[in-house]
């Protein structure tokens, strides 16, 4: 049940540096009535850093949805404390909110008939006033978007005639137009071809890099998520978390036995070569 | 532009054409100096344009922008092209408490609808109408405290107006011919009912939500994308919701009230309103659904009481022979993967 991770991850006040949002004792699940609930993960420790990827890994069914859409916001915490900014997320408003936190769900959402230069624009949703008037600003945080994510050549393409990549792509800008400080992301790769995979992946990592941004990222590809994340939260069936470095040869181990992976295969981490 | 050009004609054409002619000039005086009557035949026309072709000129306008826009609200909020005002069982509650007046507390001596019950006859009407819809909002509201999922929502919604429907035939089984005949009048729905005094409520009742629906275009862009990015985005989505749900009970109630259950313009109008404007974005679709539905309820209006032809055809039968054909076109043109809503 220990959340803090063997690898010097856990929340104390020494590793708070870089840190954008923080669980301590974070309680996930749903809420069924008043009394009853169903817990999903319990007394999570985390600690969400800018500048990269944190990849969010676990077998199917642990738990990875549930804790990217209670940061989200889209469901409340059971129990225990997330902290934007060492501030309760509570205290924010949804628009504070909204400034600070973007998220691209899983799953084709069908936003009718757009052209995906408009769809980034509702990015601009928490920037601009109650007639979304658009300022020079939400422009250049829309152009900059758009050319980011790669979604220049089709930004005049209505959205129900992309492919899955493109959407992607388009969904994707239209959170960085949000200008967040940080980006949930679940199974952003569910849908493509490993070429698509990893470009996206990469992507995001760059976003991270060079714009400081926090960059969560639920995944089923194991190997593929460890070759660009900075680091990596891993839940088990239990709903327990394990936070570590995708460099690290014990945390590697940890990882494996909770894909239940034999000893002898070797995970393709990107440090290896 | 185009579209208000042809909203404003067809309102004109709706006051000037009808089985009495009235020339132009003529017409327009008496409209726009109501003071300056002179002749018989003056009189005569004065009175045909002023206290019938006008008041339901302005009815028709203000009818069919508030069920286009109900219509667009509910399809955006529960993203579904099938969703109209009539969707959450308001205009069952509406039809219910009219049955109930005219089945039961009409006993004695309805008249037929289209000339009018009496006076106060009709003011009960119109007040179990707002009191039938309202009573269904309020079911609605309270259920939405309970559920966060709109789909539940949708269907509590069908099954009110299920349940409002089977108490209307429960009624119909039980009463006189006369009755029947009175309230079956009522559900072809017509704009030609309306006196000024009516206009004085329904019409400011429209015009103040047509300003509130300025503040509305915003989230309903973002709630194209989902309940749950709309949240993501910063939108207030259960308040959002109940506005959306209150702002459309209020004007398809008050609809039913004063026209009858015209409920095919506020299905048709929005995919009208986005093919003409080929996207969903809303701050072009609100406006344009709201013209469209106008000049649709207009044009229906002009052609149940075409001249040359006896006594006024069924309105609810006019807009959905002039609609289906629209729509379908509409339908048609669209490439097969795109969104609907």
């Amino acid at each position: 049940m220990n959340g803090s991770g063997m690898n010097g991850a856990g929340v104390d006040s020494a590793h708070l540096n870089g840190a954008i949002l923080t669980a301590q004792k974070l309680t996930t699940g749903y809420r069924h009535g008043r009394q009853r609930s169903r817990t999903v993960s319990r007394d999570l420790d985390l600690v969400l850093r800018g500048g990269g990827v944190t990849a969010l890994i676990g077998p199917n069914g642990c738990g990875k949805s549930t804790l990217l859409r209670t940061i989200a916001g889209l469901q409340p915490p059971l129990g225990g404390m997330l902290l934007l900014d060492g501030l309760s997320i509570g205290a924010y408003t949804t628009r504070e909110r909204a400034r600070q936190i973007a998220v691209v769900l899983t799953g084709r959402s069908m936003p009718g008939h757009l052209t995906a230069g408009k769809l980034v624009q509702l990015g601009r949703y928490p920037h601009t006033n109650l007639f979304d008037r658009l300022t020079d600003k939400d422009r250049r945080a829309v152009e900059w978007a758009i050319d980011a994510s790669g979604a220049g050549e089709f930004r005049d393409r209505p959205v129900d005639e992309l492919s899955d990549g493109e959407l992607q792509k388009v969904m994707i800008a239209r959170a960085l137009a949000q200008e967040p400080r940080i980006i949930l992301l679940d199974e952003p790769t569910a849908f493509l071809d490993v070429t698509r995979k990893l470009e996206l992946m990469q992507l995001l990592s760059r976003i991270g890099k060079e714009h400081g941004t926090a960059v969560l990222v639920s995944s089923h590809d194991l190997e593929l998520t460890l070759q660009v994340a900075e680091s990596v939260w891993l839940l088990n069936e239990q709903g327990d978390v394990r936070s570590g470095g995708a460099g690290d040869e014990v945390f590697l181990a940890d990882i494996k036995r909770t894909f239940r992976i034999p000893d002898s295969y070797r995970i393709h981490n990107g440090m290896s070569f | 532009m185009l579209l208000t050009a042809v909203t404003v004609l067809f309102f004109l054409l709706d006051v000037l054409l009808g089985s009495v002619s009235v020339p132009v000039s003529e017409a327009l005086r008496i409209i726009l100096q109501p003071g300056s009557a002179t002749g018989s035949e003056d009189e005569a026309w004065r009175t045909i344009l002023l206290l019938f072709r006008l008041p339901r000129a302005m009815t028709a306008l203000a009818a069919g922008i508030g069920l286009s826009m109900g219509g667009l609200f509910m399809q955006t909020l529960f993203r579904n092209p099938l969703a109209g005002p009539s969707v959450l069982g308001i205009t069952a509650g509406a039809n219910l408490g009219v049955a109930v007046v005219v089945l039961i507390i009409g006993m004695s001596g309805a008249g037929q609808y289209v000339h009018g019950f009496s006076a106060g006859m009709k003011s009960y009407m119109v007040f179990a109408a707002v009191a039938g819809a309202s009573g269904v909002l309020l079911l609605i509201l309270l259920i939405s405290r309970f559920t966060g999922s709109v789909t539940v929502l949708l269907l509590f919604g069908l099954m009110c107006g299920y349940l409002a429907n089977s108490l209307v035939t429960l009624l119909i089984h039980f009463a006189a011919a006369g009755q029947i005949q009175s309230y079956i009048q009522w559900t072809f729905g017509s704009f030609g009912s309306t006196t000024w005094q009516d206009i004085r409520v329904f019409l400011p009742a429209v015009a103040a939500l047509v300003i509130v629906s300025a503040f509305f275009f915003k989230p309903l862009n973002a709630l194209l994308l989902g309940e749950e990015y709309a949240r993501s985005m910063g939108v207030h989505v259960r308040r959002m919701r109940i506005a959306l749900i209150t702002a459309t009970s209020v004007l398809a109630g008050m609809v039913t009230a004063y026209c009858g259950p015209v409920t095919f313009l506020g299905v048709a109008v929005p995919h009208i309103a986005r093919g003409v404007m080929r996207t969903s974005d809303h701050q072009k679709v609100l406006p344009a659904t709201m013209l469209i539905g106008g000049a649709a309820a207009l044009c229906a209006d002009l052609i149940s009481h075409m001249p040359g032809q006896p006594g006024i055809l069924p309105l609810n039968a006019v807009t959905a022979l002039l609609g289906v054909p629209v729509v379908i076109w509409v339908l048609a043109r669209r490439k097969q993967r795109a969104g609907l809503v």
